[in-house]
C-alpha cells in the first residue's frame, strides 16, 4: 500500500502542470493562460537568445505559444512540457534564423569531435575577471551557428541538463556534448581575435 | 596524472559527471594551474553571459498574452461584443417602441398636461364669460362648419366638464366652460394655415393624434367659449406667408356673426396674439374688437398651450420641441430629461427661450 501510494505521488508529482495541461488539452483558456504566466518569461529568454532583436524574438515567443495551444490536443502530458516548450520555441527560431538566409557563417560538421582542449592563459583570465568581455562574449555567442547556439542556450542560460537538452533538440547525448564542446571553443576563439590576445596558448 | 579531456572538463563544470569522476577531477585541479584557470574561465564567463540579460516589463508579457488569446480563441472576439451589440438591439428596439407608441403615449401625456396646469390655476369657469368670439381672418361660417365637421378639435374641458354646446349656444356671455383647442388630443388641429385653407395637424400636435372617437362629444354641444387654433378660410384668410397661426376664441353665435375677412385685421392680430402669449401665462385669443375683454380673459384662461402658438409663430414646428415643451409645462416634465429640454430650448432665440424657461417655472 505504502509503495502504491509512493509510485502515485511519484507520478503526480511528475509533472506540476499535469492538472493545468489536463484542463488546456480540453480547450480550458484559463489554462492555457496559466502555462503562458509559468513559462513566458523563460520561452522569451531563449527565443531572445537565439535572435538578434527583441522584435524577432517576440514575434518568436508568440508563435511558439500558438504551435504549442493549437498543438495541446496531441500533447502527451507522460511528458514535462517545459521541454516540449523549449523544443517548439528553439525549432522555431531554427525556423526564423534559417528564413533570414544568414549564410554568411560558417556551418560546422555536427560531428566534428570533442577531443580538442580549451587553454586560456593568464591574461585572458585577468581581462574576464575585470568583466572588460561582457560586450565580446555576447557577441561571441550570437556568431555560433544555431544549432550550437542552442545547445549552449540550453545548457548554459537556462541549465538544462545534457539529458533535457538531448530531449528538447531531440538529438543524442554524445551529440549534446559534442556541440557544447563546439560552441564552448568558438566562444573562446572569438574572445580571443577580438581582445587581440596573440600571446593565448593555442588550442592543441 | 595527465590533464583530462576538455570535454571531462566541461562536463565537470555542468554538472554532469559522476561522483567518482568528479572527485579524481578535483584532485587533479588541486595539482593544475591550468585546468583550475579553464575552469575559472567556464564559470566566470558564463556567469557574466548569463547576467547580460535585460528581461522585458510584465506589461509587455501582459500584451503578448493578450495577443495570444485573442489568436488562438478567436470567439472570444465575438462574445467581447455581445454586450455592444446587446445595447444597441435594445436601443433599436426601443426607438422602435417608442416611435409607435409615440402618438398615444404623448396624447395621454398632454391630457395630463392640461389637467396638471388647470388645476393649480383654479379659475377654468371664471373666464368663460368674458370671452369674445373671434373669427378675426377667416370666415366664421366656415369655422363652424369646420368645428362641427371635427377639422378643429377642441379638446380642453373644464373641471365640470359641462356639456358643451358650441352650435347651438345662444348666450354666448355666459359660457361657462372653455374650450381651447388642442391637437395634442384631436384627431385634427384647430390650426390652419391661411391661404391654403389646409389643415396642418403635425404642425400643432407634433403627430399626436388621438382617436376621434376619444373626443369628447361635449364638444359638439359645448357651450360658448371655444378658444380653437385658426381655423381661418381659405377665401379672406390672412394672407399667405404669414405666421399661418391664429388663435381664436370662437363663440359660436358670435364667430358666425363676425367674419372678418381682413388680411390685415388677421395680422395685427396675430402680432398683438404673439406678444400677449408670451407676456402673460394664460391662454389668450383676442381680437381687436374685443381687446379689453381678451386681456382679461388673458389673465383668466390658461387652457391654450401658448408656447405652441409661439413656437409656430417663430417658425418652430418642430414634432420633438413640442413634445418636450408640452411635457415642460406639465406635470411631465420631472420626467423629460434636463439635457433634451436645454438641447430644446437652446436652438429657440433667445428671447423666445427666456420666456418659455420663465413660464416653465411657473407652472
Amino acid at each position: 500500500m505504502f509503495f502504491l501510494s509512493v509510485l502515485f505521488m511519484t507520478l503526480v508529482s511528475e509533472d506540476p502542470d499535469h492538472e493545468i495541461l489536463k484542463r488546456a488539452k480540453d480547450g480550458n483558456r484559463d489554462a492555457f493562460g496559466m502555462l503562458f504566466e509559468k513559462y513566458s518569461k523563460r520561452i522569451f529568454r531563449v527565443a531572445r537568445r537565439m535572435c538578434r532583436s527583441d522584435d524577432e524574438a517576440w514575434d518568436v515567443t508568440q508563435e511558439a505559444f500558438i504551435k504549442a495551444m493549437k498543438a495541446m490536443d496531441r500533447f502527451n502530458t507522460d511528458y514535462r512540457f517545459f521541454t516540449w516548450m523549449y523544443r517548439i520555441v528553439t525549432n522555431t527560431a531554427l525556423n526564423h534564423i534559417r528564413s533570414r538566409r544568414r549564410r554568411n557563417e560558417i556551418e560546422f560538421d555536427e560531428e566534428y569531435g570533442m577531443d580538442g582542449e580549451l587553454v586560456v592563459d593568464v591574461d585572458m583570465m585577468e581581462k574576464v575577471i575585470a568583466g572588460e568581455l561582457k560586450d565580446s562574449i555576447a557577441k561571441a555567442v550570437e556568431n555560433l551557428t544555431p544549432r550550437l547556439k542552442a545547445v549552449f542556450i540550453l545548457c548554459v542560460d537556462q541549465n538544462l541538463s545534457y539529458a533535457e537538452i538531448a530531449e528538447v533538440l531531440e538529438i543524442p547525448m554524445g551529440t549534446v556534448m559534442s556541440r557544447l564542446n563546439r560552441a564552448r571553443k568558438s566562444v573562446r576563439d572569438y574572445l580571443k581575435v577580438n581582445l587581440n590576445m596573440e600571446n593565448i596558448d593555442e588550442m592543441s | 596524472m595527465k590533464c583530462p579531456e576538455f570535454t571531462e572538463l566541461m562536463r565537470l563544470h555542468d554538472g554532469e559527471l559522476t561522483e567518482g569522476e568528479t572527485k579524481a577531477i578535483l584532485s587533479h585541479l588541486d595539482a593544475c594551474t591550468d585546468c583550475r584557470r579553464t575552469i575559472d574561465y567556464l564559470r566566470k564567463t558564463e556567469q557574466a553571459w548569463r547576467e547580460d540579460y535585460r528581461e522585458p516589463t510584465d506589461a509587455q508579457f501582459s500584451l503578448l498574452k493578450e495577443k495570444l488569446m485573442k489568436e488562438v480563441f478567436p470567439k472570444r472576439k465575438l462574445q467581447k461584443f455581445i454586450p455592444a451589440v446587446a445595447a444597441v438591439l435594445i436601443a433599436l428596439l426601443g426607438t422602435t417602441f417608442i416611435l409607435i407608441n409615440r402618438d398615444t403615449v404623448v396624447s395621454e401625456a398632454l391630457q395630463d398636461d392640461h389637467l396638471a396646469v388647470q388645476e393649480p390655476m383654479g379659475k377654468p369657469d371664471s373666464s368663460d364669460d368674458t370671452a369674445e368670439p373671434v373669427q378675426p381672418a377667416g370666415q366664421a361660417g366656415d369655422t363652424a362648419s369646420r368645428f362641427f365637421d371635427g377639422e378643429t378639435e377642441e379638446v380642453l374641458t373644464s373641471e365640470e366638464e359641462t356639456p358643451i354646446n358650441t352650435a347651438e349656444s345662444e348666450d354666448s356671455g355666459t359660457a361657462s366652460n372653455v374650450i381651447a383647442a388642442d391637437g395634442s388630443s384631436g384627431s385634427d388641429s384647430g390650426l390652419e394655415c391661411e391661404g391654403t385653407g389646409d389643415l396642418k395637424r403635425d404642425i400643432i400636435t407634433g403627430g399626436t393624434v388621438a382617436d376621434e372617437e376619444s373626443l369628447p362629444e361635449s364638444i359638439v354641444e359645448s357651450d360658448e367659449v371655444v378658444i380653437t387654433y385658426g381655423a381661418s378660410s381659405s377665401a379672406g384668410g390672412c394672407p399667405p406667408g404669414n405666421s399661418g397661426t391664429q388663435l381664436t376664441a370662437e363663440q359660436n353665435d358670435s364667430a358666425l356673426q363676425q367674419p372678418s375677412g381682413d388680411a390685415e385685421v388677421c395680422e395685427s392680430i396675430l402680432l398683438r396674439e404673439a406678444t400677449e402669449i408670451s407676456l402673460s401665462a394664460g391662454m389668450v385669443g383676442s381680437t381687436e374688437e374685443s381687446e379689453s375683454q381678451n386681456l382679461e380673459q388673458a389673465e383668466s384662461v390658461d387652457t391654450i398651450p401658448h408656447y405652441r402658438i409661439t413656437l409656430l409663430q417663430n417658425g418652430i414646428p418642430d414634432s420633438l420641441s413640442t413634445i418636450v415643451l408640452d411635457s415642460l409645462f406639465s406635470g411631465w416634465r420631472d420626467y423629460i430629461p434636463l439635457m433634451l429640454v436645454d438641447s430644446v430650448l437652446a436652438e429657440m432665440p433667445d428671447e423666445l427661450e427666456n420666456i418659455l424657461r420663465l413660464n416653465a417655472v411657473q407652472q
